[in-house]
């Protein structure tokens, strides 16, 4: 069993075809820029938007924690006496979600082959991604294995910060690779993810040399790695990876911003204001970097 | 000729003129007046000299057309590519407007090979001999009627022919110095007496849904000549660009039952249909052509055959991406099967076309009806008037009750249709129905061997949502007595908001789960039911699952469902699931109706709704998956829900954005708000 919080048919732009993608939960990065922050925790939450919520008060009879209250008509709701159990959340409200649930490899295979023949005629297949899926290794692992054996086309996308023996356990049941690249320069990759890059190029370098076959997701923040510096990095790891069939720009959306707020989380500022304030000349940095290297440079 | 012309002045064709001529023909549909009618044809027929048109003569409404033909202007504008142009104004009062002292019946594929190969003038002869045969009354009254249409079109066609010549247009002319009397001699004169002919049949006469049948096949020994004659494929695109704008020009741009044009063409579809087993360079050139113009009309329906080319069906999807909304894909191979299971032969049954409303044809040799059973209504009737014990028992009762409808129905439309009315609906429409000129009768008067019925049940989503509510809470969990939870429904779930949340929130299909099996047992139910009707030889009943605007005009009569929808909220379309409903992917949906029982079907409709450009090979991989698991039909839109809020504000930005609607396309600023607003609630993927 492994905890994911999504599963989304009909994708088109986790790998090649239409695919079934698998949002495992949990990450060891915590990048500032992140539109899946449901994704971070390993633990279920519970996420609020108001937005949605007419008030009804059924939420209030239902949670043991008094959390939920009614004040003058509208809703009141405590995160901090949240004890995660969920019984708040009442048939037909949209107000209120759990983000996780348990399930097995076994039930996702299942799922993801009621698309079978979408996968046939499109060359498409399954892909995990998260959160990291590589941070819930076994089950990883697991899914993977049961696609093949299933003769499904299977991607991960990952960051990359994972053990490179847990990646070596994945090599005969992973097709392609969707290994993210965020930021060249090592000292901001730290303050822009939580993490150093060592062993992130280090894994990447293993996959190149054991012959899988790697696109490289490059998500593109304006006033973060929108630089002249980290193109010219996108370029030279294409050149210098043989198996780095292709480069894919990730350009920044704001789809992720509220849900900071719906999940009781706070939102980095420079982040926030990047909706209204920056544009970035797409067709300009895919033109710049192709310049740079023969692999194909796309949008995602 | 118009192209050679062209040549002249610019040494080889001029690519840019061309374009400008199209954009400006363009231009004049959007410019038109939407509130005006045919003026001259209703001061024609609201002036009627009866002294000189007795109602008493047989050939009453042939002697009317041929007066009307003779007395109307044939406008041409310079820019024309193809002439054939009505005159429109508007009248003081819009009461008896549009005039039905002649109407037709429409709704038909006018077999246009026969003409082209013939002319009228060989159509004619033929009756001529057959009647003579036949020596009856009514073979001599049809002839007579034949002769006075043909005699007054021949006029009409030579009338235009000097015009188009006045104006420079020496190709138009040309071919109508000959053509639609004479037969055609190049793809262009078949096309240009093919419009006159539309023109006189969609707006004189006066009907809606008039379709072209198949045209890539009708059409192709005159594509060979045209290319034979030096024609490059380009310029062959062109023509049939010219020709498919004409087709904007008749039928106004708002919905049938919105603001509609005064006219009895208002909102008619014209459907060209290509594809099927044998698609041709000209299937292709269609695409072309269709692509250039991407206007709402025509509506290009691709018989999708599972073993054509792959080029073909390639250009099938890539036509898609562009046209969007204007296109239907449906499985060939699906209807072909279903109609050799009926009882028809490998010709026929090879042979058939879509026309207005996603509804089937025969091509050419059929006229049909149409009939929406009132499954909604009916099935409120049953649930709340009778207690049962479990859903077989309800679905019983159901099907019961809509037999008794259906039959009802069906015996209504077979009384036998009056001569004197036959001979106004068909009075031009007939001359283009092969059997109809053999028999030398009109088409309900014996004069038809084939006659369709398409059935249509609508609202399948919120049937079988309801059963899958009741079973739930009434049979498996036992919350409620069924009188009990029919109660709480029947009163609108007033004082219980705890069982409508409830119910809203159960599974519902279009998710790809096992709820979809209720779906699937009313669609078995339904098709067994239409397709165990016996009806007298050469009469066929099709069911199909297809709603066109029901879901909502009939809304407001019908109270409460047991799936959580409201008294008057609107019910579901088509093939489709309670919009909003769908929330588990676009394949999910596809598996879901996939388990209607859709291979037993030869008529309906499934909108497929996506929020922003699909490549064509996700779509071609979607649709074809599709038809594998038993699919009929595919329409897309494409909709950015920004755009749409946009263009209800400011409508005059956006005058060429059209959607998709039931079977067809339409300007999305000329629907009423409500329509707007349930295109907005759609689920887009």
């Amino acid at each position: 069993m492994g905890k994911v919080f999504n599963i989304q048919k009909f994708c088109t732009s986790d790998g090649p075809g239409i695919r079934t993608t698998v949002f495992l939960k949990g990450c060891p990065l915590r990048c500032v820029w992140c539109h899946n922050p449901e994704s971070h925790s390993f633990s279920d939450e519970l996420s609020y938007n108001s937005d949605n919520c007419i008030s009804c008060g059924r939420c209030v009879m239902s949670c043991p924690n008094q959390c939920h209250k009614i004040i003058n008509g509208g809703h009141v709701f405590d995160r901090n006496a949240c004890r995660s159990c969920f019984r708040c959340i009442q048939p037909a409200c949209k107000a209120l979600k759990r983000y996780g649930y348990e399930i097995s490899a076994d039930e996702i295979i299942q799922d993801a082959m009621k698309d079978e023949a979408f996968y046939r005629n499109s060359g498409g297949g399954i892909t995990l991604s998260g959160g990291e899926p590589f941070a819930q290794p076994e089950f990883c692992v697991e899914i993977l294995k049961k696609a093949k054996e299933n003769g499904l086309h299977t991607c991960i996308e990952t960051c990359g910060h994972i053990s490179t023996d847990i990646l070596a356990q994945s090599l005969d049941f992973v097709d392609l690779y969707l290994f993210d690249y965020k930021e060249t320069d090592p000292v901001k990759h730290t303050e822009y993810t939580g993490v150093d890059n060592t062993l992130i190029l280090e894994n990447l370098r293993y996959i190149n040399s054991v012959g899988k076959q790697i696109i490289l997701r490059c998500p593109l923040i304006p006033t973060f790695n929108d630089t002249k510096e980290h193109f010219e990095g996108i370029a030279d790891i294409a050149n210098k990876y043989a198996n780095i069939i292709k480069v894919e720009i990730e350009p920044y959306h704001d789809f992720g911003c509220n849900k900071y707020e719906q999940l009781g989380k706070a939102i980095n500022e420079q982040i926030k204001s990047i909706g209204v304030s920056e544009k970035t000349n797409i067709e300009g940095v895919l033109a710049y970097i192709q310049d740079k290297t023969s692999k194909p440079v796309i949008i995602a | 000729m118009y192209f050679s012309f062209i040549r002249t002045l610019f040494g080889k064709i001029d690519m840019k003129i061309i374009n400008e001529k199209l954009n400006y023909l363009k231009e004049l549909v959007f410019e038109s007046d939407n509130t005006a009618c045919f003026i001259e044809r209703e001061k024609f027929l609201n002036n009627l000299d009866t002294s000189v048109y007795n109602v008493e003569s047989l050939n009453y409404h042939a002697n009317i057309l041929a007066g009307m033909l003779d007395n109307v202007s044939v406008p041409v504008d310079e820019n024309d590519i193809f002439v054939g142009r009505v005159v429109e104004g508007v009248l003081d009062s819009f009461e008896g407007v549009p005039n039905r002292t002649l109407k037709s019946n429409g709704h038909m594929s006018p077999e246009y090979a026969r003409l082209w190969q013939k002319g009228y003038k060989g159509i004619l002869a033929d009756i001529k001999k057959n009647a003579e045969q036949r020596s009856d009354e009514k073979s001599m009254v049809f002839y007579e009627n034949a002769r006075i249409v043909v005699e007054a079109i021949r006029r009409y066609s030579k009338r235009y022919a000097d015009a188009a010549r006045s104006k420079g247009l020496t190709r138009a002319a040309d071919a109508l110095e000959r053509v639609p009397y004479e037969p055609a001699y190049d793809l262009y004169s078949a096309l240009q007496g093919a419009w006159i002919v539309h023109l006189i049949a969609s707006c004189y006469v006066g009907a809606r849904d008039y379709a072209f049948g198949r045209l890539d096949q009708s059409l192709y020994p005159y594509y060979l000549k045209e290319l034979a004659n030096g024609t490059t494929k380009e310029e062959i695109e062109d023509i049939l660009a010219g020709f498919f704008i004409k087709t904007n020009e008749i039928c106004g741009r708002t919905s049938w039952n919105y603001k509609r044009k005064p006219i009895l063409c208002n909102s008619s579809k014209q459907y060209v249909n290509i594809g099927g087993e044998n698609p041709n360079e000209l299937s292709f050139a269609i695409l072309a052509a269709a692509k250039k113009v991407n206007m709402a009309q025509p509506q290009i329906v691709v018989l999708l055959d599972s073993g054509a080319n792959e080029k073909f069906t390639d250009a099938t999807f890539e036509a898609l991406t562009v046209l969007t909304d204007k296109m239907n894909v449906y499985s060939y191979t699906s209807v072909k099967s279903f109609l050799l299971e009926k009882g028809l032969s490998e010709e026929i049954a090879s042979d058939f076309t879509y026309s207005a409303c996603c509804t089937f044809d025969l091509n050419h040799r059929n006229i049909r009806e149409e009939y929406f059973l009132p499954s909604v209504q009916t099935f409120c009737n049953v649930i709340y008037e009778k207690d049962f014990d479990n859903i077989n028992e309800i679905v019983e009762a159901y099907f019961d009750a809509l037999r008794e409808n259906l039959l009802e129905h069906l015996d209504l439309v077979q009384q036998k249709v009056s001569f004197t009315k036959n001979r106004k609906a068909f009075v031009l429409d007939a001359l283009l129905i092969g059997d109809c000129t053999e028999k030398c009768r009109y088409p309900l008067n014996g004069g038809l061997t084939y006659h369709v019925y398409n059935v249509f049940f609508s609202g399948i989503a919120t049937v079988a949502d309801s059963l899958a509510a009741i079973d739930k809470l009434v049979f498996e969990e036992k919350r409620f007595t069924y009188r009990e939870f029919i109660d709480i429904v029947k009163s609108n779930y007033q004082g219980n908001d705890d069982v409508l949340a409830f119910v809203t929130s159960l599974p519902k299909y279009g998710n790809d789960l096992s709820v979809d099996k209720y779906a699937a047992m009313v669609g078995e139910a339904f098709v067994s039911m239409v397709n165990s009707i016996s009806l007298p030889k050469g009469k066929y009943a099709i069911p199909g699952f297809y709603s066109l605007d029901k879901d909502n005009r009939w809304a407001k009569d019908i109270p409460a469902t047991p799936d959580g929808r409201l008294w008057g909220d609107p019910f579901s379309e088509n093939q489709s699931p309670t919009y909003g409903a769908d929330r588990n992917g676009i394949t999910s949906l596809i598996n879901s109706v996939s388990r209607l029982p859709l291979e037993k079907t030869a008529t309906g409709g499934f909108n497929l709704t996506f929020s922003g450009a699909v490549k064509p090979e996700i779509l071609k991989a979607l649709v074809t998956t599709f038809f594998e698991k038993g699919g009929l039909h595919v329409g897309i839109t494409v909709l950015s829900r920004r755009e749409l809020e946009d263009a209800m504000k400011t409508p005059d930005k956006y005058k060429s954005l059209t959607v998709r609607l039931y079977g067809f396309s339409e300007y999305f600023i000329n629907m009423p708000e409500w329509q707007q607003r349930a295109i907005l609630n759609r689920t887009a993927y």
